[in-house]
């Protein structure tokens, strides 16, 4: 068995050592790679800045705690942008563990100055998915008598102002697919279709290419995917977050898969040269 | 390094450490965790139900919303598929809730996924991107022209399209890689950075 015949039977274990250490090496001592800022991303920042002072948004917060570290950093640099325009943000989520992620995130506008009622609302989790986004989008009270902190909605100076979808001068979806929430699919019939609220999407990931139409069509008006956008965000606010930190061990991870895709088909096809051939010329051999 | 004394952290940090540890081998300890993971989520979704159940709907009802009466006899009525003699019931809310669910998607799917997708490939063929978005979209729609033998014409566009569509399906591949190295770098800084406090 020679070199290639080994890396092609590696012990996936070898892969898991190296994929750790690429991550917890960075972690631990980040090296501080430089984060170019793309196009996708500028555009939502300038969207973002060119809401009006003092308008009212609303933040869907749709994942699960698989992917919090995706979504969360994305949350914190959209509320440090939000906060220094004195935006006021409501939240909402359609997954159990959303509220908890939103009241996490909206920690960081205290240093601002933000008031509890007054410049934001943590209304908590909605069960029923889309019929239950278009009922909010009707009427946020019938959906919320009360909030996530069992406050009635009714107390709060802040949901005096908003009646429907259209008072809110922005929506924005922290998605990580529709599967037990509510996906960016329904928000774009419900925010944007029916109610002509301009939408921005932070996504996981794996949603980017599959929500990309949408910017295209001008149905949203920008996307951040994942760990790299938050970590652009974060650039453009000059608020350094875990999306920054988190950045170098991306990196380093992705410069080992490729690494190893490349290693595991240079293998594969020196050893389909050098396998003997059978009579009618074809590459023989047991099958893999 | 300082390691934290918050008891949540050191659950969480042994927990993810237990989920880990499977990529070893499968053992008891990664057995346990995923048991109490499962446990703990139906745990959480039992509570939010009954706190979104008695927020949404309870308490405004005997606070004077009594047509909420007839959602909560619905939801009820879901339950008696557990019955074999009244288990039919249990087709009632869920007519219902199939109907609205349909109804209130129609609402905005025809303009925002047929009628607003379409429109979006018109485009301007004045640059490079233009001209990807056109070709890519008449060469993966031939791809699925299925109903008449494929000519030299269509033979050429439809295998253009297995391309292009090949190009997406790497693009979506190489997010979901992203997505999951993100969510290992997650736990990754929550064990050396918030429960060993180093860095």
């Amino acid at each position: 068995m020679d070199i290639f015949d080994k890396l092609q039977n590696l012990d996936k274990r070898v892969f898991y050592l190296l994929m750790a250490l690429a991550i917890a090496i960075p972690t631990i001592h980040p090296i501080g790679l430089p984060v170019e800022i793309t196009e996708s991303v500028r555009e939502v920042y300038e969207f973002v800045e060119s809401l009006p002072e003092g308008s009212i948004v609303v933040i869907g917060f749709d994942y699960e705690p698989g992917d919090e570290i995706d979504l969360n950093p994305i949350a914190q640099a959209i509320f440090h942008q939000l906060a220094s325009k004195h935006i006021r943000i409501v939240t909402i989520a359609s997954f159990p563990a959303g509220p908890t992620f939103a009241d996490e995130c909206l920690e960081i506008l205290e240093e601002y100055g933000y008031e509890y009622g007054v410049d934001y609302v943590n209304l908590g989790y909605y069960a029923g998915g889309e019929p239950t986004l278009a009922a909010f989008a009707q009427n946020p009270a019938t959906v919320f008598p009360k909030d996530w902190h069992g406050n009635s909605i009714s107390t709060l100076p802040l949901m005096q102002e908003v009646k429907s979808m259209k008072d809110f001068s922005m929506a924005m979806t922290l998605n990580d697919g529709p599967t037990g929430g509510t996906g960016t699919h329904e928000w774009v019939r419900q925010a944007v279709m029916a109610y002509g609220t301009p939408l921005i999407m932070g996504v996981t990931g794996v949603l980017a290419a599959s929500n990309e139409p949408y910017v295209q069509s001008g149905q949203c008006k920008g996307i951040l995917a994942g760990l790299r956008a938050a970590a652009e965000y974060e650039k453009l606010t000059g608020k350094i977050g875990t999306g920054t930190v988190g950045m170098d061990a991306q990196s380093i991870a992705h410069l080992l898969i490729v690494g190893f895709v490349l290693l595991g088909n240079i293998a594969m096809l020196v050893s389909k040269i050098k396998e003997p051939k059978d009579r009618s010329g074809h590459a023989g051999g047991e099958p893999r | 390094m300082k390691i934290s004394t918050d008891i949540g952290v050191w659950i969480g940090a042994l927990s993810a450490l237990g989920i880990y540890s499977v990529l070893i081998k499968d053992n008891p300890f990664y057995t346990m965790v995923e048991h109490i993971f499962v446990g703990a989520s139906a745990g959480i979704a039992v509570v939010v139900g009954i706190n979104t159940f008695l927020n949404s709907a309870w308490s405004p009802m005997i606070e004077g919303k009594y047509l909420l009466i007839i959602p909560i006899l619905l939801g009820i009525l879901l339950y008696s598929r557990y019955f074999e003699d009244i288990a039919w019931l249990n087709r009632i809310p869920l007519s219902f809730l199939m109907g609205t669910g349909a109804g209130v998607a129609m609402r905005g799917a025809v303009e925002s996924q047929i009628v607003g997708q379409i429109s979006a490939t018109m485009v301007k063929l004045t640059t490079f991107d233009s001209w990807i978005i056109f070709l890519g979209t008449i060469f993966s729609l031939s791809y699925f022209f299925l109903t008449f033998q494929r000519g030299k014409v269509t033979g050429v566009t439809s295998q253009l399209g297995r391309h292009f569509m090949m190009a997406a399906f790497g693009a979506a591949f190489g997010n979901t890689v992203m997505g999951r190295i993100s969510a290992a770098i997650g736990r990754f800084q929550f064990i050396f950075l918030k429960w060993l406090g180093l860095g």
